[in-house]
């Protein structure tokens, strides 16, 4: 299996997550699971993982109306994982200060 | 902060300035939060973006937008220190900025122009010296005559006092304007007795009966204005025949007392103050007209003699303004006339308002002209007298209003330029040199 991390997830509740509990947010692909998204962050950002949470959502539903009329569609499934790393440890990507 | 005024022209300057890193630090920081405040990235509320996420997101964009707008702070506070007029949106040019280092600028602007009065007094105009002969009294009397003639059925034209009523038709092609040349019959009717009628007509005409035909030629020379500025002068032969269809005697009636009063209204009692009148009617015109004539020379001697270049954008929405007012007119009268030619032809008069209005306003500051309680009185007097109203209520009316002034102060400003500059009056050229 490759790119188990799709993309960091970025927003503000993320970040306040960092700040508070030394949380971080992922999109990962849909098929792994905890052990490989641990070992993942691990391997790419050389830290240590202590407790992985993951949550599936669905692609929300989305219509489009065009001359030839209406279509119907869905955005991608997609799994986010929150990870919570070692006291001290800490991924640049969402350094704030 | 080092600040250099570069003029480019009376009506443009460049303004250069350069800051200390320390002089802006305080405000492109607050430039910069005020900038943050604005930006929108998903997952954060605005303004909510932590500092850090945007400088990955933008890198020092946001920087050179905090230096541009504390660049313009600068700007439009020098302006108003020194109390510049801007006309037209400023341009920035070589705006240079590194965070840490100086902040550098040059603005481009157009203002209010600097205008050195090179001449404005002592100088000589000519003007046409209008001067009121005997006989135009004389015609103006004869066309109330006219106005007041009874006309009788007459067999045959004995004389210049009749009316007579033709049909002529082209008889020769015209040379120059071919399109017009219908050589179909039109009406006329001819008063003998009026200035201007062809001496050719009258003699064709004389003893002429109703029903008989006529012809008549004469030569006519005109010149026509290109639009590359050259005329070109025609001079073309007019052959005419024609049919009268019915003679008129006119009989005039005596210039007596009664006759004068009743077509004057009772202003005059009789011919000599008729005639009094019609002299003292003319030459208020003719004066009036003089004074025109006058102020157009004088003001075009000052844009000569005091050349420079005008606000371009100022010049721009003035010469707008006129068009469409034109426009506006002409539509009113149902014409329409394609905008180039209205942008063509108004060009000149635009450029020289603009000019003038510039000029006017350095002579009145330099000459310290004012609207003095006086000045508005006399004003409202002539104007109370020009339009039959009380002038004390024109005197508030002027006192109180900002245009009213405006318009009094450009009347001073006349007064003096013609009290200044010598007024040479030449006699009205000879119709025939002309």
């Amino acid at each position: 299996m490759h790119n188990i991390l799709v993309k960091p997830v970025i927003t503000e509740r993320v970040l306040h997550l960092t700040e508070e509990q030394n949380k971080y947010g992922f999109i990962v692909d849909k098929a792994a699971n905890k052990i490989d998204i641990k070992r993942a962050v691990e391997k790419k950002f050389n830290v240590t993982v202590v407790h992985v949470t993951t949550a599936n959502y669905m692609g929300k539903k989305k219509m489009i109306f065009r001359k030839s009329g209406r279509f119907e569609g869905k955005r991608p499934d997609y799994k986010k994982a929150y990870v919570v790393l070692k006291k001290g440890d800490k991924i640049d990507l969402f350094e704030t200060v | 902060m080092e600040t250099k005024l570069n003029p480019l022209h009376e009506s443009e300057s460049e303004l250069e300035v350069t800051l200390a890193p320390e002089e802006i630090a305080d405000d492109i920081e607050k430039a910069y939060q005020k900038e943050l405040k604005k930006v929108n990235v998903p997952g954060f509320r605005k303004g909510k973006v932590p500092r850090s996420i945007v400088e990955k997101m933008y890198g020092s964009a946001l920087q050179y937008d905090a230096a541009e707008s504390v660049a313009n702070q600068h700007f439009f506070n020098y302006i108003e220190e020194n109390k510049i007029n801007v006309y037209d949106r400023p341009r920035m040019t070589d705006f240079k900025y590194e965070p840490g280092q100086p902040l550098s600028f040059k603005v481009v602007f157009e203002h209010t122009p600097k205008i050195e009065l090179k001449q404005y007094k002592n100088i000589e105009v000519e003007v046409t010296d209008l001067k009121v002969t005997d006989e135009m009294v004389d015609g103006e009397i004869k066309k109330m005559l006219d106005s007041k003639a009874t006309l009788t059925e007459a067999e045959v034209i004995d004389g210049d006092n009749y009316v007579v009523d033709c049909e002529l038709s082209r008889s020769n092609e015209s040379v120059h304007h071919p399109e017009e040349g219908g050589n179909k019959p039109f009406p006329l009717t001819v008063k003998l007795y009026q200035e201007g009628v062809q001496e050719s007509i009258k003699n064709a005409l004389a003893g002429k009966k109703v029903g008989e035909d006529f012809d008549f030629s004469f030569e006519d020379s005109h010149s026509h204005s290109h639009e590359d500025g050259t005329t070109e002068e025609h001079k073309e032969t007019f052959s005419y025949k024609g049919k009268v269809l019915s003679i008129k005697k006119a009989e005039f009636p005596e210039t007596t007392d009664e006759f004068v009063k009743e077509i004057t209204h009772d202003r005059a009692q009789n011919i000599d103050e008729l005639k009094k009148q019609i002299k003292d009617d003319y030459e208020t015109y003719y004066a009036e007209k003089m004074d025109e004539e006058t102020e157009y020379k004088l003001e075009d001697k000052l844009i000569e003699l005091n050349p420079y270049t005008p606000p371009a954008t100022f010049l721009k929405r003035y010469h707008e303004n006129l068009i469409e007012d034109r426009a506006k007119e002409l539509k009113k009268q149902g014409k329409q006339y394609p905008r180039e030619y209205l942008e063509k032809t108004l060009a000149p008069a635009a450029e020289r308002f603009v000019k003038l209005y510039f000029i006017r306003k350095e002579i009145i500051a330099a000459e310290n002209i004012t609207v003095t309680e006086e000045a508005v009185r006399e004003f409202a007097e002539v104007s109370a007298k020009k339009m039959n109203l009380p002038a004390d209520a024109l005197f508030s009316f002027y006192n109180e209003s900002e245009d009213g002034k405006e318009t009094i102060l450009r009347q001073e400003y006349l007064k003096y330029l013609k009290a200044q500059n010598t007024i040479k009056k030449v006699d009205l050229p000879d119709k025939k040199e002309a």
